[in-house]
């Protein structure tokens, strides 16, 4: 069976059997491809494994993705070609797993002693600045720590500082805070929308701010 | 956090919408976004929600940039289709069907 629709894909699947054993054979060999394809040009932490290593890590996340293709069967929308829905289970098995073993560390003690560092890191580059600037800047700085201090919870804070100060993963920080990356996602979204709304209550648009640090670093 | 990252959240804290396509939403609309995307013929319906949560999202956008490689393979003969069914044509799905962020 080559080049199916996106109907006998899906007819081929659900069936029991022989037909679907067969299916699943096909899908199994295209996404191991698809697998190797994606670890050797798109994972540069894996270039030194050999390739029998790497069609191992591949053998493993195509069956991981197969199950949760079989388990999901029924919430394909129909708006794309079959495979390429396949194609982001494998990728997002990959990614997730490849993450997982990358991190490993990351504690909420971390996080938490890490909460405003990064601003007060950004307040303290003032040297060499005109007084009038530096002093604006710290007063700008200043505002932002006692809204993230003040307004958001502190699961807020740890998502902010840990997505977007210290640029980790949804899923390591998501981890972290045993919830899942959407409800993560719901985190940051409320906490982007009330630093956003004091900003702005305060009469400071994103070019108010950005103002400020265009002379110099 | 360096400079540039500074400026860089500032943007993300202001390109805030009320409502935003959660992580599940996004993710379930990836394959079809990237595939009318690299097609070029239309935008997906969605295309503007969709942009939005990826400016926001780094997992998202990981799982995005791997299919738009994989996609533009596939499409140069690189990796052989396994299926014969062109990207179907789009059209904005009911409201009901999609799960904006809902925020108190």
């Amino acid at each position: 069976m080559t080049n199916h629709t996106n109907e006998e894909w899906l007819q081929a699947l659900r069936h029991s059997g022989e037909e679907q054993a067969k299916a699943l054979e096909e899908l199994r060999d295209y996404l191991l491809r698809v697998a190797m394809v994606y670890l050797r040009d798109r994972r540069p932490e894996l270039s030194g494994l050999a390739s029998s290593e790497l069609r191992e890590m591949a053998q493993d996340f195509v069956q991981e993705a197969l199950l949760s293709i079989q388990d999901n069967l029924d919430t394909f929308r129909g708006d794309s070609k079959f495979t390429t829905w396949t194609y982001r289970f494998v990728i997002n098995q990959a990614a997730s797993e490849l993450r997982r073993r990358h991190y490993g560390t990351l504690s909420l003690d971390q996080l938490a002693e890490e909460e405003t560092a990064a601003l007060k890191i950004v307040a303290e580059a003032t040297a060499g600045l005109d007084p009038d600037l530096a002093a604006e800047r710290r007063d700008l700085m200043v505002q932002l720590l006692e809204i993230i201090q003040s307004e958001l919870s502190e699961r807020q804070r740890l998502a902010i500082v840990g997505v977007h100060f210290q640029g980790r993963s949804m899923q390591e920080v998501a981890d972290q805070l045993e919830t899942s990356t959407n409800t993560l996602y719901k985190i940051l979204h409320d906490a982007r929308k009330k630093i956003k709304g004091r900003l702005l209550a305060s009469h400071l648009g994103a070019g108010d701010i950005l103002a400020l640090f265009e002379t110099r670093w | 956090m360096k400079p540039k990252e500074f400026t860089n959240w500032i943007n993300r804290i202001y390109a805030t919408k009320d409502k935003e396509l959660d992580c599940d939403t996004a993710q379930s609309l990836l394959s079809a976004y990237v595939e009318v995307e690299l097609n070029g013929a239309a935008m997906h319906p969605l295309a503007a929600e969709i942009e939005s949560h990826l400016l926001q999202c780094p997992d998202c956008t990981e799982t995005y940039q791997g299919l738009r490689y994989l996609l533009k393979l596939e499409a140069s003969g690189e990796l052989a289709p396994a299926d014969k069914e062109a990207a179907p044509a789009q059209s904005r799905p009911p409201e009901s069907e999609l799960t904006p962020v809902a925020t108190p």
